[in-house]
C-alpha cells in the first residue's frame, strides 16, 4: 500500500516546489497537496493520511489548529509543522499538537529523511490501538512530587535555573519533552542535545516557565493501577539506572556526548511502562496480574497480553518526537540488545546492563527479569569489562534516588 | 478630528501652559501693588510685595524681565542657575545674551500679541551651551499703569524631557524593528523554501538527462557509420522513458520561472528593508513619498497580508518632500499596522474574507497630502480625543505601547511642520491624513 502524505500551505508555489523535489519517491508515496486548511480538511474527510505536514501561519485556520483537528480525526497520523515563522508565540501555540517541527527553508533531502524515518517507525509498533494512543500523547505523566516542586519553583519571582534543571533531569517525562522541544527546528539549534539540564539552559527559564505554567506541557502521573510504592519504584528504577549507566560510561572514558546519551537513555528506558499503564488501564492490569501472581517478567507478560512491549512503545513515541537516534535505539533494544546494529560499547550496552544491575540489587515484584545478554557483550567486545563494571557499582546506592 | 494645534509631546504641555499663565498674571498684580506701595507707603502692602518677591526667587522656572530698551532688568535664582551667571552679570545686559543673537526677543511681536507668546526655543548659557526650554513671554501691563515695565519671560528647562523623548522614540523604533523582523524572516523563508525545492528538482532532472545525451552521441556516431543497431535504439527508448521527458518539458520551464520569481521576492524585501531602516541622517532630505510608502508596505507585508488587501493610489510626479526619511517611514508603518489591527478586530483570522487598506497621495497646494483608510472597526467616540496622547492605547496588552500615534504626531507636526488628523466612522473604518509642507517647516508650536 502506498504511504500517504498530506502537505498543507497557503502558498501554492511552496506546494509546487515540494511536489517537484519529492518526485523521486513518488512510486512509494502518495502525496496530496492542499492550499490552506479548508482544502486540507476536505482531503482528510475523504481518506486518512500517514503523515500531515503543514505550514503554521495561514489565513483562516492556522497550522496549530489544523493539527489539533487532525489529531482528533485521525490520531495515528504523524503531525509535522514546516514553517518559516520564527516568533516565540507561534512556537508555543503548536507545542502541543505537533510531533515534529521543521523550519523553512528545509532541504529536500532532510525532509525526505524525516518522512522515511517516520514511515519506518510506523512498522515498528505492531499494536494499532497502541499506535493511536501513543500518537495522541502531547506529554507524558510526571512523578507528582517532582511536578509539584517544579511548578512551585517556577512560580517564584526568581526561579533557580540550577534547581529547575535538576528537577527536569530527575523525571523521565519532563526530560523527554524538553529534549523534543530543544531538538526541534523552531529553536534553531544546530547540534542535537541529549542532556535535559542543557536543554533547560538552552531554552531559558522564561521559555520553560511559559511552557510549564501556561502551555501545561507536563502533567501529573495519576493511575490507580499502581500503589504509591509502585510509582516510587518506577521512578527510582529510572533514576538509579541513569546513574549506573553514566558510571559505566565514565569507566569507558566515553566522550561527553555518549555520556549524556547513556544517562538520558537509561532515564527514559522504561517510559513505555508508564505510557501503557496510563493509556491502557485495565488491559495493563492483566499484564500486572501475570507478573504478580505467576512471577513472570513484565516484558514477557506484555508480549503475551498485548503483543508488544514497553521498549517499542517508548521508542515509537520518541521516534514521533524525533529525539536523538542513539537514545531511541538504546531504549528500543534494552531488553534485546543483540537485535541492535551496535558492534562496540554504546548506550545500548550501558542501558541494558544498568537496568539489570538495579533489578538485581533492589528486587521488587514488578521486574523485567531479563538476563544479561552475554552473546551481545562478547560481540561488542565488552564481556571482559562487564565484571569490573558490576563490582564498581557496588558502592553506588539506590536508596537515595529521590 | 484635527490635531495640528497643541502638541502632545511626552509631557503635559497644557498644564505647563496654565501654570505659566498664572505666574504672569500674579506678577502683573505684584507690579500693580508695587505702584500702590510707592504711592501709599503702606507697611501691609510692603510685606505682601516682599512675600511675592520671595516666591519668584524660589520658583523653579527661569524668570527674566526685559525692559523696553531691550536690556535685562530682573532675573530670578532659577535663571542664574540654569545659565551659570551671577545676578550682576545679567542685569543691564542686552536680552540677546540669553536668547542668542539670532533669536532675540521681538518686542513688536510680543506687544502685538495680546495673549501669551509660547514656543520651544533655546537659551544660551554663560558657557555658550544651547539649552532647550519651553518659553512663554508677555508684555507686562499692570492695572492702573500706563507705561509697561517690559516683557516677562518664563522658561522651563526641557533637557531631561528631550532626552526622554529621544529614548522613547528609539525604544519605539526598536520595538517596530523587532516586530518586523519575525515577519520579514517569514517573507524570506517562504520563497527560499520553493526556490530550494525547485532547484533540487532541476538538479535531479539534469541528472536524468545526462545518460540520454550519451546515448544520443552514440546514435549520432552509429548513424555516421551507417548503421543504428537495435540495441542502441532500445537503450535510447529506455533512457528517454526514465527521464520522463514529457513531464520535464511541462515542469522545468515553470520551475525556472517560479524560482526566478522567488529570488525577486527575496530581493525586493531585502531592498525594501535597507530603504526602510534608512540609517538616519540628521538633516532632512528630499524624499519621494510614494516610494517611501511602497517600501513600507513591502516590509510590513506579513503584518497585513492575512487580514487585508492593500491598494495604493499614488499621484504620479509628486514633488519630493523635505523629510527625515527614517522617521517618516516609521509613521507610515505605525499607521499601516494600526489599520491592520483595526481590520483584524472585524475580520478576525481572515477566514471570512479580508478587509481593505487604501493609501492615497496627492499634491495639495504647497504641500503633499497622504491618507490611509481602513475598513476596520473605527475609533470609539470616547477614545477619539485621546488618540495622539502618549501611552494611550485601545489595543490589548502586548499589542501596542500607546506610543505609535503620539510619536507619529511628534514627527509630523514638530519635526516636519505638517499636520496629522483622522476621520472615523464606527463599524465603517478610519482614515488618517497627513499633510507635509513642501517648504521647510516652522519649528514653532503655539499654544
Amino acid at each position: 500500500m502506498l504511504k500517504r502524505i498530506l502537505f498543507v500551505d497557503d502558498e501554492p508555489l511552496v506546494l509546487k516546489g515540494l511536489e517537484l523535489s519529492l518526485r523521486s519517491p513518488r512510486k512509494e508515496w502518495e502525496m496530496v497537496f492542499a492550499v490552506g486548511a479548508q482544502e486540507a480538511l476536505e482531503a482528510l474527510s475523504r481518506a486518512d493520511f500517514d503523515i500531515v505536514v503543514t505550514d503554521m501561519k495561514m489565513p483562516g485556520m492556522d497550522g496549530a489548529q489544523l493539527l489539533e483537528e487532525v489529531k482528533r480525526r485521525s490520531p495515528k497520523s504523524l503531525r509535522m509543522i514546516l514553517s518559516g515563522q520564527a516568533d516565540r508565540e507561534t512556537v508555543f501555540r503548536c507545542v502541543n499538537p505537533t510531533h515534529q517541527y521543521l523550519s523553512k527553508p528545509c532541504d529536500g533531502e532532510e525532509l525526505k529523511r524525516r518522512l522515511s524515518n517516520a514511515f519506518a517507525l510506523k512498522d515498528l509498533l505492531g499494536n494499532p490501538d497502541l499506535k493511536d494512543v501513543v500518537s495522541r500523547l502531547d506529554s507524558l505523566p510526571s512523578l507528582p512530587a517532582l511536578y509539584l516542586e517544579l511548578t512551585e519553583e517556577l512560580n517564584k519571582p526568581e526561579p533557580s535555573l540550577e534547581k529547575v534543571s535538576r528537577l527536569v533531569s530527575a523525571d523521565m517525562a519532563m526530560t523527554a519533552k524538553m529534549l523534543q522541544l530543544v531538538n526541534s527546528a523552531f529553536f534553531g539549534l544546530r547540534q542535537q542535545v541529549s542532556d535535559a539540564s542543557q536543554a533547560v539552559v538552552l531554552l531559558g527559564l522564561d521559555v520553560v516557565k511559559a511552557l510549564v505554567l501556561s502551555m501545561h506541557i507536563f502533567t501529573e502521573f495519576r493511575c490507580n493501577l499502581f500503589s504509591e510504592a509502585d510509582v516510587t519504584h518506577i521512578w527510582e528504577h529510572s533514576m538509579v539506572s541513569a546513574r549506573y549507566a553514566k558510571a559505566i560510561a565514565i569507566q569507558e572514558h566515553t566522550d561527553r556526548r555518549l555520556l549524556d546519551d547513556c544517562f538520558t537513555a537509561a532515564l527514559l528506558h522504561d517510559v513505555g511502562k508508564v505510557i501503557m499503564a496510563f493509556a491502557l488501564r485495565n488491559k495493563y492490569r492483566a499484564v500486572l496480574q501475570l507478573v504478580q501472581h505467576e512471577g513472570k517478567g513484565l516484558y514477557q507478560a506484555e508480549m503475551e497480553v498485548l503483543g508488544c512491549s514497553h521498549p517499542e512503545v517508548a521508542a515509537y513515541l520518541f521516534g514521533l518526537w524525533n529525539l536523538p537516534s542513539h537514545i531511541i535505539e538504546a531504549v528500543a533494544w534494552h531488553h534485546a540488545p543483540s537485535e541492535s546494529q551496535e558492534s562496540a560499547f554504546s548506550a545500548v550496552t550501558a542501558v541494558h546492563l544498568a537496568s539489570i544491575y538495579h533489578e538485581e540489587k533492589y528486587p521488587y515484584w514488578m521486574k523485567d527479569g531479563t538476563p544479561v545478554d552475554s552473546e551481545f557483550l562478547s560481540r561488542t567486545g565488552c564481556l571482559e569489562r562487564e565484571k569490573s563494571w558490576r563490582t564498581s557499582l557496588d558502592g553506588e546506592g539506590g536508596e537515595t534516588a529521590q | 478630528m484635527r490635531s495640528d494645534g497643541p502638541c502632545p509631546v511626552v509631557y503635559d504641555s497644557a498644564e505647563e501652559c496654565a501654570r505659566q499663565r498664572v505666574i504672569i498674571s500674579t506678577l502683573e498684580e505684584l507690579l500693580a501693588i508695587q505702584e500702590q506701595v510707592a504711592a501709599k507707603q503702606s507697611a501691609e502692602l510692603q510685606s505682601t510685595v516682599d512675600l511675592l518677591h520671595e516666591m519668584y526667587k524660589a520658583m523653579p522656572e527661569a524668570l527674566t524681565v526685559v525692559a523696553p530698551n531691550g536690556l535685562i532688568s530682573a532675573v530670578n535664582e532659577a535663571t542664574l542657575s540654569l545659565l551659570g551667571y551671577k545676578e550682576h552679570e545679567l542685569i543691564g545686559q542686552p536680552a540677546r545674551v540669553v536668547f542668542g543673537s539670532a533669536d532675540s526677543l521681538n518686542f513688536a511681536e510680543v506687544e502685538a500679541r495680546q495673549q501669551l507668546l509660547r514656543m520651544e526655543k533655546t537659551y544660551v548659557s554663560k558657557m555658550g551651551a544651547e539649552i532647550p526650554v519651553l518659553f512663554s513671554a508677555k508684555m507686562l501691563r499692570p492695572t492702573g499703569s500706563r507705561v509697561s515695565p517690559g516683557v516677562i519671560c518664563i522658561a522651563l528647562d526641557l533637557r531631561e524631557r528631550k532626552k526622554l523623548e529621544i529614548e522613547l522614540r528609539q525604544a519605539q523604533k526598536l520595538e517596530a524593528i523587532g516586530q518586523l523582523a519575525a515577519g520579514i524572516a517569514h517573507e524570506i523563508n517562504t520563497p527560499s523554501q520553493y526556490v530550494g525545492d525547485n532547484t533540487a528538482f532541476l538538479k535531479e532532472s539534469w541528472a536524468s538527462l545526462v545518460p540520454l545525451f550519451d546515448t544520443m552521441r552514440q546514435m549520432r556516431k552509429a548513424a555516421g557509420n551507417g548503421g543504428l543497431s537495435q540495441v542502441i535504439l532500445e537503450e535510447f527508448d529506455r533512457r528517454w522513458e526514465a527521464a520522463d521527458i514529457e513531464y520535464l518539458q511541462a515542469e522545468v520551464p515553470k520551475a525556472i520561472d517560479q524560482s526566478l520569481d522567488g529570488i525577486q521576492r527575496v530581493t525586493k524585501i531585502v531592498r525594501a528593508m535597507k530603504e526602510f531602516s534608512h540609517p538616519g541622517s540628521e538633516e532632512k532630505q528630499a524624499v519621494d513619498i510614494n516610494k517611501a510608502i511602497e517600501t513600507t508596505v513591502t516590509v510590513a507585508r506579513n503584518e497585513w497580508k492575512y487580514v487585508a488587501e492593500v491598494e495604493t493610489l499614488l499621484e504620479r510626479n509628486l514633488p519630493p518632500v523635505p523629510c527625515h526619511a527614517g522617521e517618516f517611514n516609521q509613521v507610515i508603518l505605525n499607521l499601516l499596522v494600526n489599520s491592520a489591527h483595526a481590520i483584524e478586530q472585524v475580520v478576525g483570522d481572515g477566514s471570512k474574507g479580508k478587509g481593505k487598506i487604501t493609501i492615497r497621495t496627492r499634491r495639495d497646494g504647497d504641500g503633499v497630502e497622504m491618507s490611509i483608510s481602513d475598513t476596520g472597526a473605527g475609533i470609539p467616540v470616547e477614545a477619539q480625543p485621546r488618540m495622539f496622547e502618549p501611552f494611550f492605547t485601545t489595543k490589548p496588552v502586548g499589542k501596542g505601547t500607546g506610543q505609535g500615534l503620539a510619536l507619529a504626531h511628534n514627527t509630523i507636526v514638530k519635526q516636519h511642520g505638517g499636520k496629522i488628523w483622522f476621520e472615523t466612522t464606527p463599524c465603517k473604518g478610519t482614515t488618517f491624513f497627513i499633510r507635509l509642507p513642501l517648504s521647510g517647516p516652522t519649528s514653532e508650536a503655539s499654544c
